[in-house]
């Protein structure tokens, strides 16, 4: 779990950075540099910062989602994520190990449910702010598992997709894509 | 010493003008009516956000505000098409199969777009990625499949099109029958693909005849870009003299495949299936000059194609690459009158290419031969040097040598191939 601390004294900058989320007041996270370095933007931070107290403010991301991003980040600085098959030939949750099963399906999406995917949307959007690929492949992985064998109309509901189709464009559209309707 | 008398003298007169209340201080901030506050300590802080941190106080009800929302059974909607950006969309379209595609670009105009122009379609394998296996005879369903290549300019994005994905059709149980299908579709969609350089025909029963008989001479109409072809036995009986020379820059050309095969029960009964007569057209193919000819014969052969084919009166100088199948016919090369002793075959490979050159040997029938595949050999495992070495011989460039089985085999027992670098 990513350390939340309140102040800096007693953290050793040369093996660790300080986070700072955008909540006010912001929530600070002790990371390890080579945790840290599994995002794109702050490694090449840090990478500019050397020998520096790196404190570094995420003004995009709020405490809670830096929190789980971190987590991810964490475990897998020695546990390198398996790469996910593309295009998806099945379900998502056969295809990863134990632990990132139990942090998709736990943690981003609430107990399982699909429609509860708030979080997992504010996550996919910190990863790629923060450019973690890993989680980034994960996290749309598991949204394209969760397209999959969805018609338009049910994916308009789960994501609140707002129709701007007028009706001519519609029934093109729909003419367009009988075959994988019919079949 | 005049100065400080002057500056005691003006202390003493300003004390007997404000009487008590008068008092020295250091800060002529400090009011003499604070004399009797009480005082405070004052801190000195390191920069402004050092003081902004200190006076900042955290939201008092933080952890109930996060109980409230962990408790909240719907979520308060919003748009996450229009929240994710379009990297994190991009991303997730490169997960989604076609069909998830076609409906994802079915939501709305901003998701459409990024389909549109993120989807990859430089290979088109028809079954099972776009339509399923029985549904590749419904004309309305092809119909529409037609029209959507025809839309947007997708079909100018494929170059690939493959009617049964090959590593799909090894998993179909071997007494599968293919679909049938309508070829006027198929030159419809290969139509609308002007770049296309790969159509592979196979896995599907062809109709009607009419169409079956021009499909051939009228291919390079439709495709006249392609590179590779493969066909069917049942295309190949209507193969009409001289449309290959039509298609400039054909160099693949495949004649059924390796899993078309029926399966093998083991049974004495087992259905041989009918040898294929190589056309005269064939040889003068092969033999037609400024082509790297690459061609895979995957059907059984009569004898006397695989004679003329093997053992050509005139050099295939524009062979790269050679597939046959010799089921039926393994002891071609067995028994006949060799200039070398079988242990020394390798050697005599090496005086052949020595022999040949870079530039191949003009006496050898396949002097810029790479690659040879030789399939169905494994009734006679024996044979195998018989064909090495005869090989070896005629081809001086040889660098790969295979040996494969064709019958399409049981989902799990996969057959066997074997790889021999020359």
């Amino acid at each position: 779990m990513p350390e939340e601390i309140t102040s800096h004294d007693g953290v050793d900058f040369s093996k660790y950075c300080v986070l700072e989320s955008n909540d006010h007041p912001s929530i600070q996270f002790k990371v390890s540099r080579e945790s840290a370095k599994l995002s794109g933007l702050l490694k090449d931070m840090l990478d500019d910062q050397e020998g520096v107290d790196a404190i570094i403010p995420i003004p995009n991301v709020s405490g809670r989602t830096l929190r789980l991003v971190l987590e991810y980040m964490e475990y897998h600085t020695n546990n390198p994520a398996d790469p996910i098959d593309k295009p998806l030939k099945s379900s998502i949750e056969s295809l990863l190990c134990e632990w990132d099963n139990n942090y998709l399906y736990h943690k981003l999406l609430k107990d399982h449910d699909e429609t509860q995917h708030e979080v997992l949307i504010d996550v996919i959007m910190a990863a790629n702010f923060l450019n973690v690929k890993d989680l980034l492949d994960l996290t749309c992985a598991c949204v394209a598992s969760m397209i999959r064998g969805k018609s338009a109309e049910e994916i308009r509901t789960l994501f609140n997709i707002e129709n701007d189709f007028s009706r001519e464009e519609a029934e093109k559209i729909r003419e367009e894509n009988r075959w994988c309707e019919e079949s | 010493m005049e100065s400080k008398r002057r500056a005691n003298r003006a202390v003493a007169a300003l004390t007997e003008a404000t009487g008590e209340y008068a008092f020295l201080s250091h800060s002529p901030l400090i009011h003499s009516a604070a004399r009797n506050a009480p005082m405070k300590g004052i801190t000195r802080y390191a920069s402004v956000d050092k003081l902004n941190e200190a006076y900042t106080k955290p939201y008092p009800f933080l952890k109930e505000l996060e109980m409230i929302e962990s408790l909240q059974v719907v979520p308060p909607p919003r748009d996450e098409a229009a929240l994710l950006g379009e990297e994190a969309w991009e991303c997730v379209i490169q997960y989604l199969d076609h069909q998830s595609l076609a409906q994802l670009s079915g939501c709305c105009r901003r998701l459409r777009t990024l389909v549109l122009k993120n989807e990859v379609l430089d290979s088109v394998h028809l079954v099972p990625y776009f339509v399923a296996h029985n549904t590749i005879n419904d004309e309305a369903v092809m119909q529409s499949f037609t029209e959507y290549f025809d839309t947007y300019s997708r079909g100018q994005r494929v170059k690939h099109i493959a009617c049964v994905n090959s590593t799909y059709d090894a998993t179909l149980p071997p007494v599968a029958s293919p679909p049938s299908g309508n070829l006027n579709w198929l030159l419809q969609m290969s139509g609308k693909c002007p770049l296309l350089s790969t159509l592979d025909v196979r896995g599907v029963r062809w109709g009607p005849s009419l169409l079956l008989k021009y499909f051939l001479s009228d291919l390079h109409l439709v495709a006249p870009k392609l590179q590779a072809l493969k066909i069917g036995p049942e295309i190949y009986d209507h193969w009409v003299d001289g449309w290959w020379s039509r298609q400039d820059d054909l160099q693949l050309f495949v004649l059924s495949s390796r899993r078309l095969q029926p399966a093998s029960s083991g049974s004495e009964e087992e259905t041989v299936p009918s040898a294929t007569v190589l056309r005269e057209d064939f040889f003068t193919m092969l033999g037609a000059p400024d082509r790297n000819w690459c061609v895979k014969v995957w059907c059984p052969l009569d004898e006397s194609s695989l004679k003329r084919l093997l053992t050509p009166t005139a050099p295939w100088a524009e062979l790269v690459e050679l597939t046959v199948n010799v089921e039926g016919h393994v002891d071609l090369f067995c028994g006949q009158p060799d200039p070398l002793a079988p242990e020394d075959a390798k050697k005599g490979a090496k005086v052949g290419k020595k022999a040949g050159g870079e530039n191949g040997d003009s006496s050898a029938a396949f002097p810029a031969l790479k690659s040879f595949t030789v399939a169905n050999l494994d009734s006679r495992p024996a044979a195998v040097a018989d064909w090495w070495r005869k090989l070896s011989l005629q081809a001086p460039n040889m660098a790969h040598f295979n040996v494969c089985n064709t019958p399409k085999t049981p989902v799990g027992t996969k057959g066997k191939s074997k790889s021999k670098k020359a």
